[in-house]
């Protein structure tokens, strides 16, 4: 009886690890900063993680005046950085979503938002 | 099915699944330090038994193989819908993926492990068993932090695998432990398997603490880190828990190393308080694992610069300067899924405050009953019947924005993994209440009824410790961690303190019986001063 109930605790508390696994990889830095306002039409991101990240399988997408597209995306200088590039930009306020696999296996999301002004 | 589930929820079911996963790795490699460790090497001394011991051994061991094997299987297709679901990428590439690659290894060894457990006995069978246990551990750290390090992989791979098996072979190994007490009957020999054990665990907690401190040094790395991020207050409520483990591991101690039959039967009739704390170990150690488990989803303190809180921040939010939130604001004042304004979200901190501050009137009354109830006040018995309300307004009050007092749905609002476990700790307090309370009247009198109450405290706690607020604002967050966790460690430690005053006799008993109305009385104290406004 008291294995069972052993049993029984040790599956329940092998259910309670029920937390958010949303928060994993963090962006380190990036260009352009989040807010920064860029003279042009076009632009090259580069978000360097915290950890390690399956770029073949991370996506990025820009929303602006123009609607949403989704950004092409490739590995950078290391395994932590992600580099895209945008052209055609119109004037206005744009959002940059990523959502990207770390190589542990968790998916983090977050945004980079910034402008765009006529040179 | 999966790729309909909301991404979140798919998310939070992969940390489910990584904590019954720990939990079945630990039983596997518990079971191959059990049989190379202990029934193979002390066979002569063990005389008839070592047979049917190792035929145990390995049927457990089987069991935990195969629960491996089907919860990384499951793994795989939840972190597969995640991909295919939440960013769109073709499930044939999704395959490919790293940590679903390793997953798909663990598997395959556990599920070997499995069938070799269950073969019939041959020279190779240990061997065999041992190797696939180590692949197993491989690739569960290749699906951790370690390998996703940018720096420094080698080093933190290597504390990572030490720290894992320190703890597997541990916690692991104590439910092997009492397989060998409970084939045993013999003074003598009780004091050479609890000694054969301190021994094997020694080396465990050597394994575990080794890889912790190269851990903490790596992911942690200052004091500042240490408390003023989720990750490193989780490290600290971890360090307190195994605090308690080492405690009990240390009367244990006492237990096996008696000189003479005679010191043995004075110091641990029977090895009898030795056992029941291995029992209360396995569910603090446990309870470890499932705090490693959501800690995976956590970046490391020492990637978290920005929004670390000071001393001074966690001062001002944890000291109790005013009274307790006796009113509530009314629910029309509410942000409630629509755009925040100050005023709507001081009213939903306000609401927030009056639920905890209640419920901790409703806990600190229920601890005092018990301990009145202790002390032979009759009508105290019927505490237990608090739970109903408490659970009652844990649901109706928690999710103002969801069924039945908001606009929204019942189901519609269950895919929001905060909701979901407002939801799941209400209903489960029904059970909790009404059983105790059926137990403290009279009414139920097995041993196994009164189980129940001691096993959901300590997972409701538990669940508060690995209980996820979803806010943006990372400092905020991680205030209301900071608050709930020595909540979720005190109501740990009232349930196994409360399982080892009905399983315990004498002296351990009266210290157990007096303790955890304490305990819980002490999650009241903290919830009914709990404050998320100045």
């Amino acid at each position: 009886m008291i294995k069972s109930m052993l049993f029984s605790a040790l599956l329940a508390l092998g259910l309670l690890a029920a937390t958010d696994a949303g928060a994993h990889a963090v962006l380190v830095d990036s260009t352009p900063p989040a807010k920064a306002e860029l003279v042009g039409n076009k632009v090259e991101f580069h978000l360097r993680y915290n950890s390690r990240i399956d770029a073949k399988r991370s996506r990025l997408s820009l929303k602006g005046p123009g609607g949403a597209k989704t950004v092409a995306v490739t590995q950078g200088a290391s395994e932590a950085e992600l580099v895209a590039r945008a052209e055609g930009l119109a004037p206005g306020q744009y959002v940059l979503f990523w959502d990207v696999l770390s190589v542990d296996g968790h998916v983090s999301r977050g945004q980079v938002p910034f402008s765009a002004i006529a040179p | 099915m999966l790729t309909t589930l909301p991404p979140d929820i798919i998310a939070f079911l992969a940390v489910i699944l990584r904590g019954l996963q720990l939990s079945s790795q630990a039983i596997l490699l518990g079971g191959v330090l059990f049989l190379m460790g202990f029934t193979r090497p002390m066979a002569p001394l063990l005389a008839g038994r070592a047979g049917i011991l190792e035929r145990t051994g390995l049927r457990w061991t089987a069991h935990g193989s195969f629960t491996l094997a089907a919860v990384a299987i499951i793994g795989i297709f939840a972190n597969l819908a995640q991909l295919v679901a939440g960013l769109e990428i073709a499930p044939g590439d999704a395959m490919g993926a790293d940590f679903v690659q390793w997953t798909l290894i663990m598997a395959v060894a556990a599920l070997a492990a499995g069938v070799t457990a269950r073969m019939g006995a041959n020279p190779a069978q240990l061997p065999t068993l041992a190797l696939l246990a180590m692949v197993v551990l491989g690739a569960s750290v290749m699906s951790s932090h370690a390998f996703a390090r940018v720096d420094d992989r080698p080093y933190f791979i290597t504390a990572d695998a030490l720290h894992q098996a320190g703890a597997s072979f541990w916690i692991g190994g104590i439910p092997f432990m009492l397989l060998a007490l409970a084939h045993v009957t013999e003074t003598r020999q009780r004091l050479m398997v609890s000694l054969r054990f301190s021994h094997l665990f020694t080396g465990a907690v050597g394994l575990l603490l080794a890889g912790a401190a190269l851990l903490a040094w790596g992911y942690i790395a200052t004091p500042g880190a240490m408390i003023g991020t989720a990750y490193g207050i989780m490290t600290l409520a971890k360090v307190s828990l195994l605090g308690v483990l080492l405690l009990l591991a240390a009367m244990n101690r006492r237990s096996s190393r008696a000189r003479t039959e005679a010191e043995a039967e004075v110091e641990d009739k029977g090895q009898f308080r030795l056992r029941r704390f291995a029992e209360i170990e396995i569910g603090i150690g446990i309870t470890v694992l499932m705090i490693a488990a959501s800690m995976a989803s956590q970046p490391p303190a020492i990637d978290q610069t920005q929004f670390q809180a000071s001393v001074s921040e966690i001062v001002e939010r944890m000291a109790p300067v005013r009274p307790p939130r006796l009113v509530s604001p009314p629910s029309d004042h509410l942000s409630m899924g629509a755009e925040k304004t100050t005023d709507s979200e001081t009213a939903d901190k306000m609401w927030s405050e009056f639920n905890h501050n209640w419920a901790g009137i409703f806990v600190l009354a229920m601890g005092l009953g018990a301990f009145a109830g202790r002390l032979g006040v009759g009508p105290a018995r019927h505490w237990p019947l608090l739970f109903l309300l408490l659970g009652i307004g844990i649901i109706l009050r928690s999710d103002p924005e969801s069924w039945p007092i908001g606009p929204m749905g019942f189901f519609e609002t269950l895919a929001d993994p905060e909701v979901f476990q407002h939801r799941v700790v209400g209903l489960l307090l029904f059970p909790f209440g009404l059983f105790e309370w059926a137990v403290r009247t009279g009414r139920l009198k097995s041993e196994r009824a009164a189980l129940i109450f001691p096993i959901l405290c300590a997972v409701g706690a538990a669940l508060l410790l690995v209980h996820n607020h979803t806010l943006t604002d990372v400092k905020e967050r991680f205030l209301i961690e900071f608050s709930h966790i020595p909540m979720g460690l005190f109501g740990v430690m009232a349930g196994w303190l409360r399982w080892l005053e009905i399983r315990s006799a004498g002296r351990a008993r009266e210290i157990a019986g007096a303790l955890w109305p304490l305990c819980f009385s002490m999650v009241g104290i903290l919830l009914i001063f709990y404050r998320e406004l100045p």
